[in-house]
């Protein structure tokens, strides 16, 4: 049929413009000097690029040779040196290693990790150290940050949520660090992405990304890709944005979350020492002498309700800062005294903004399904698919 | 009757406003509220957002534009249900105005789409959602009432419509196109190298190699109006002159032409001017369609005919020694005849001319059959 034929030529036309790709660089907050890869297959070529990463020429191509296809690349000075087993293939401006189908998959090897990707792999030195970034289709890559992020029970709705999320915020961080040459990074600082989606989930994350393919969460307010903020457990009750961070988000408004009642990391409990727990909020407030009444009000601290300060005469300490410098799973908690110690009574694990993983966990398995549970933990937000923006 | 009409491109401006022109003829008490361009605007009417407004090209431009994007699309469903238009009409434009059929015909309103989105080629899936919300669909290639026959949609085959707007060109009032532009009385080589910097970056330097070969010539480059001329000329230098947003006029003055594969290729065709078809892209792309697809042409010119009408020459053999063969057979001789004899039957297969004119007559008459 005639129509079958044109679509080379749109596919050539559309490689570009169509199909996404993100550059996630991998092994972020390591100075890299080395990188053994190995293909799964031999379905690859080595490409020579030169310094504004164009491609030059093919130095390899893995389809024709069986053996041997394992790759070491290292940093020498502005260059990258790449080698098979006692076969040198020289020093290069950059590097990209090229699958022929997307779903061939590589095993890379740095730092002591070893871990396996789909896509593509460019090479460069960068700042003195081999810069690795991984090409991959973007659903590829959603798959991958859900497995990182949390594909460990499996709940088909709750992948999918999460899947829509990790979308949402590769795309609304397109450009963070495109001044550096790539999108993303592969750890929190981004969002997760510590190997393709592979673990004992992988069917049921793969299905639930593909089948919310090109959807996204919009606020429905400002028509925009939101801040996609999420927890471990929000210990029954979500936080405003501007308790955790500074902006006040019209959709990230604290709540009521029963679902996360009762979850895995609903409670949890520290033990401090009364005087050092003491001396610290002393300090915050400036006071140098014994005060009965502000210890008081220390020891006696509850929270029924979430609050965002500890408040004195007036005066307020951020209970964020309280959980950073105590290192406490939430600011979500009360005090009780008992000897020479404190017990810090806590609810929840994380900022508490946004989602809930154990709450939107326990949702699914009641068999809410993606939609309900966005919209649960964000406000006046709205699914768009955009497929229609041909992207 | 009151119309309102979507394009979100320079090309559906242009196609839009003829179909305007045409229902004018029949509805003398037609009324229109559209998105498009200057065109249509020249055809009267209320302008709501011009098409320079909504061309985001690309991932990244429409990704930073989403915000845009979406206020666009969400005014845009007030603005219908404000209007209440006897008949919402769809031009090309397919990843908005699917969207807007989708929530038109839920709303009640008679949807027409002239200019089908090509889903036989991309994206499939659509055409499910196509044969729900859709009432007329109105194809501009032969081979598409066939798909979509396949697909249980009855799409009525109107014909292209660049056979109207390039009929409309020649009725034009024109400029002497080599004095406007310092142009000499040699025979003229136009070369359309694509509109896209990358493009026209790997293709023509190829395309200009073969310039000192054709002394009693002269090479023409087509700028599109995309690009900063500075960029033509930083690859161009003095080898041939630079004409910018003169396409058509360039094609009517051409003996021979060297033309990126796209919608060029069917448009120098209609010019009646020989054509060697050029395509060079990432290899690596290339490479990977290859195995993905069996591939026979890549020009519509040729898919049209079912047959090489047009030399097509592709990766590696876009070269200068390939380039030149095929040129020298496309200035005299009977390859350029045969060519020239096989544009007219392409004409006559792409429905001639009357696109605009047999859109109109459908749908004012199923309006017409409905009031």
């Amino acid at each position: 049929m005639k129509y079958r034929f044109v679509i080379l030529f749109l596919l050539m036309y559309s490689f570009q413009v169509k199909a996404i790709d993100i550059k996630v660089k991998l092994y972020s907050g390591k100075n890299l000097d080395k990188a053994i890869v190995t293909p799964t297959s031999t379905d690859y070529y080595l490409i020579a690029l030169d310094e504004n990463l164009e491609p030059i020429d093919t130095i390899i191509d893995l389809y024709e040779e069986a053996q041997g296809n394992t790759l070491y690349f290292s940093e020498t000075g502005e260059l990258v040196d790449v080698n098979r087993i006692k076969h040198p293939l020289g020093k290069y401006e950059a590097l990209l290693l090229v699958s022929k189908k997307k779903e061939k998959t590589f095993v890379i090897s740095a730092a002591g990790k070893e871990r396996i990707y789909n896509g593509n792999l460019q090479f460069r030195v960068y700042n003195g150290s081999l810069q690795v970034v991984n090409i991959v289709d973007i659903e590829q890559y959603v798959a991958g940050v859900v497995e990182s992020e949390g594909g460990h029970i499996d709940t088909y709705e709750y992948f999918k949520a999460q899947a829509i999320l990790a979308r949402t915020f590769a795309l609304k961080n397109w450009n963070k660090h495109i001044s550096e040459g790539y999108n993303l990074k592969d750890d929190v600082s981004s969002q997760a992405y510590y190997s393709k989606c592979y673990l004992q989930n992988k069917d049921n994350i793969i299905k639930a990304t593909y089948d919310t393919k090109d959807t996204v969460l919009v606020s429905k307010e400002e028509c925009d890709l939101i801040l996609t903020a999420f927890h471990a457990n929000s210990g029954g009750q979500t936080a405003n944005s501007e308790d955790a961070w500074v902006s006040k988000v019209s959709y990230l408004r604290s709540k009521e979350d029963k679902f996360s009642t009762g979850q895995p990391s609903y409670t949890w409990e520290k033990k401090v020492s009364k005087e050092q727990f003491l001396n610290y909020f002393k300090r915050q407030f400036g006071i140098k002498s014994d005060n009965k009444e502000f210890e008081k009000a220390v020891l006696s601290f509850t929270q029924k309700d979430r609050k965002s300060y500890f408040t004195y005469e007036g005066k307020r300490l951020a209970l964020k800062n309280v959980r950073n410098d105590f290192k406490l799973r939430s600011t979500f908690f009360s005090v009780e005294e008992s000897g020479d110690e404190v017990i810090l009574k806590g609810k929840g694990y994380g900022h508490g903004v946004g989602l809930s993983q154990d709450g939107a966990i326990n949702m699914a398995k009641q068999g809410y399904n993606c939609k309900e549970i966005l919209y649960y933990y964000y406000n006046n937000v709205e699914l768009e698919n955009l497929n229609f923006l041909e992207l | 009757m009151k119309y309102y009409i979507i394009s979100g491109e320079a090309s559906g401006d242009l196609h839009a406003s003829n179909l305007m022109m045409e229902l004018k003829k029949l509805d003398d008490k037609a009324e229109f509220r559209f998105w498009g361009g200057d065109r249509m605007q020249a055809q009267g009417g209320t302008l709501i957002k011009h098409y320079k407004e909504l061309a985001f090209m690309g991932f990244i431009e429409v990704l930073l534009n989403l915000r845009t994007i979406l206020k666009n699309m969400r005014f845009c469903k007030q603005d219908i249900d404000t209007y209440k238009p006897d008949a919402l009409i769809l031009v090309d434009y397919p990843g908005f105005n699917l969207r807007i059929a989708e929530f038109a015909k839920e709303a009640g309103y008679k949807v027409f789409y002239y200019i089908s989105p090509q889903v036989w080629a991309w994206k499939e899936s659509r055409v499910k959602k196509m044969r729900r919300d859709i009432d007329n669909l109105y194809v501009i290639l032969p081979f598409e009432k066939e798909y979509f026959a396949k697909h249980h949609i009855d799409a009525e085959f109107v014909g292209h419509p660049l056979i109207d707007a390039i009929e409309q060109r020649k009725a034009e009032q024109k400029d002497d196109f080599r004095k406007k532009n310092n142009l000499s009385d040699k025979p003229i080589i136009a070369i359309l190298p694509g509109s896209r910097k990358q493009e026209i970056s790997k293709m023509l330097p190829i395309m200009l190699s073969v310039e000192k070969d054709y002394p009693d010539y002269q090479f023409v480059v087509a700028g599109a109006p995309s690009q900063d001329i500075s960029f033509y000329e930083s690859i161009v230098g003095d080898k041939a002159n630079i004409v910018e947003a003169q396409t058509y006029p360039l094609l009517e003055n051409a003996h021979a032409a060297l033309v990126t594969s796209g919608t060029a290729t069917l448009e120098t065709a209609l010019f009646k001017v020989p054509e060697v078809v050029c395509y060079k892209g990432s290899s690596i792309s290339y490479q990977i369609a290859k195995r993905l697809v069996k591939i026979k042409y890549i020009s519509l010119v040729n898919l049209v005919m079912d047959k090489e009408l047009v030399k097509e020459l592709i990766q590696a053999e876009l070269n200068t020694k390939n380039l030149k063969l095929e040129l020298d057979k496309l200035i005299a001789g009977d390859r350029r005849e045969k060519m020239l004899a096989g544009y007219e039957e392409l004409e006559q297969k792409l429905g001639g001319s009357g696109a605009s004119a047999n859109t109109a007559n459908s749908i004012y008459k199923t309006l017409s059959n409905e009031i």
